[in-house]
């Protein structure tokens, strides 16, 4: 039976201690769950309540975790994924501002919000490098530097993309159709799919083991604001497509250049040791993308939904 | 040495471009990569400028068919299908082995010309033809 929003209640008012103790999938399904799509200001009262404080964390137990009890194939796996993100959610971060220039004032009261979340995400994850993994670094940059060893060449696809969209909006930032593309490739592919399959790897991969509280409750908490994000996206790309149908080529566009770029692949997802497989990975990246073309009413032709099939995941997020 | 965006360093980094990547680089990527890039650019029949923004100085090359034909030296921003500049610190930086990937995706380099996703569906074919660029010596200003 299909879970309503009354079922996710302790997910929607927990604090941060409690958001510690819930699972992960309850949390990725808590994205879809809504009535309907909430309008910017319901999300902006929602970041209010759900806001967290990352000095909050206390990562002791996670740095004995991570040196004594997990094995150096599985560090390198958490590592090479984690990274993804950690300079996944700085990207997020700083591009968002093109996109609140424009739009109507409750909106942008929202993305000032999310602005805040994402600044909030790439502080958890400098505490996580820095004080867990032990990389050295006085600033964010240098931590940020320091991590982008772990990153494949094939990062710069959809994130160097969302640098020269957010320029180009920057330029131009009342335009319709830049704003669909931009939304479409941050809120509902960086968001709404590659950040919920691999918060899922390192997320399921800490409670399986019981490893790494202070990473499992704040990046669960990540999750969760997450949700806030990618509902923001959906209800705006839903929005846009039904003032005017013609977005649905911007959200092909996009959706097609992602997946050519989807066809590099310079090294193996190192995500075995933590419990998944490529196959397991892709599965849960086309049927989020689906899930998240069926709230906006958006059909992928036939020739894309073959090329997704093959599409090699990217393990990133933000 | 020849002078940075020079004639003579614009003939090497057309070479360069050419005859990347060398083995030793090859074997420290997927072969499925290197395949992305040779299809990428085998489909890629037209201009690509890079410019050093403080310098006024732009080299284009011409692509047929997968091999860069002509290197051409301006002093102003050419009308190229992309132009990705740059300014000298950058250059530096990607001289002296700053990533190339990063200087793009923090927009060190800017896409001055050209349409993103135009661009974007060839992404690889040019940040390792920065690489490539930037294995050939120069001289750069002080």
């Amino acid at each position: 039976m299909a879970k309503t929003v009354e079922d996710f209640q302790i997910v929607e008012d927990t604090d941060l201690e409690g958001i510690g103790k819930v699972h992960i999938d309850e949390v990725i399904e808590y994205v879809h769950t809504f009535k309907k799509l909430p309008a910017p200001l319901d999300l902006y009262a929602r970041y209010l309540k759900q806001r967290w404080n990352v000095y909050d964390l206390d990562f002791t137990q996670d740095a004995v975790d991570w040196h004594e009890k997990m094995t150096e194939d599985e560090r390198q796996a958490f590592i090479d994924i984690s990274s993804g993100f950690h300079h996944g959610e700085r990207q997020v971060e700083v591009d968002l501002v093109p996109f609140m220039m424009a739009g109507t004032e409750d909106e942008k009261i929202f993305v000032s919000s999310q602005i805040e979340d994402e600044a909030r995400h790439t502080v958890f994850f400098d505490r996580f490098y820095k004080e867990v993994v032990g990389v050295p670094g006085e600033t964010i940059m240098d931590v940020l530097d320091h991590s982008y060893q772990w990153l494949t060449e094939t990062f710069v696809g959809p994130f160097g993309l969302l640098a020269y969209l957010a320029d180009d909006l920057r330029q131009n930032p009342d335009d319709p159709h830049r704003r669909v593309k931009y939304s479409t490739l941050y809120h509902l592919w960086i968001e709404g799919v590659l950040a919920l399959v691999v918060m899922k790897v390192t997320l399921g991969f800490g409670r399986d083991r019981g490893f790494l509280p202070a990473y499992y409750t704040g990046f669960t908490a990540t999750c969760r604001d997450e949700a806030r994000h990618v509902q923001f996206g959906m209800k705006f790309l839903y929005d846009s497509l039904k003032r005017d149908p013609s977005h649905q080529k911007d959200v092909l566009q996009v959706l097609q250049t992602i997946f050519n770029m989807g066809g590099a692949v310079s090294k193996v997802a190192n995500t075995e040791p933590l419990g998944f497989d490529i196959l397991q990975l892709r599965e849960l990246m086309v049927g989020q993308l689906y899930r998240k073309l069926g709230i906006i009413g958006v059909e992928l032709p036939k020739e894309m939904s073959q090329q997704l099939q093959s599409l090699e995941p990217v393990i990133a997020g933000g | 040495m020849a002078e940075f965006f020079s004639e003579a360093w614009a003939a090497e980094a057309k070479d360069a471009i050419n005859n990347f990547p060398d083995d030793t680089y090859r074997e420290t990527k997927l072969f499925m990569y290197w395949d992305w890039i040779t299809a990428a650019k085998k489909t890629f029949n037209g201009s690509w400028a890079v410019g050093v923004r403080d310098l006024n100085r732009y080299v284009t090359f011409t692509f047929s068919d997968g091999v860069v034909t002509t290197a051409e030296l301006s002093d102003e921003p050419p009308d190229a299908s992309f132009v990705l500049a740059g300014d000298l610190a950058t250059w530096r930086d990607v001289m002296d082995g700053y990533d190339a990937g990063k200087a793009v995706m923090y927009r060190r380099f800017r896409l001055d010309k050209g349409d993103v996703f135009r661009f974007f569906n060839r992404i690889y074919v040019f940040t390792e033809s920065l690489v490539a660029m930037s294995k050939v010596p120069a001289d750069l200003p002080a």
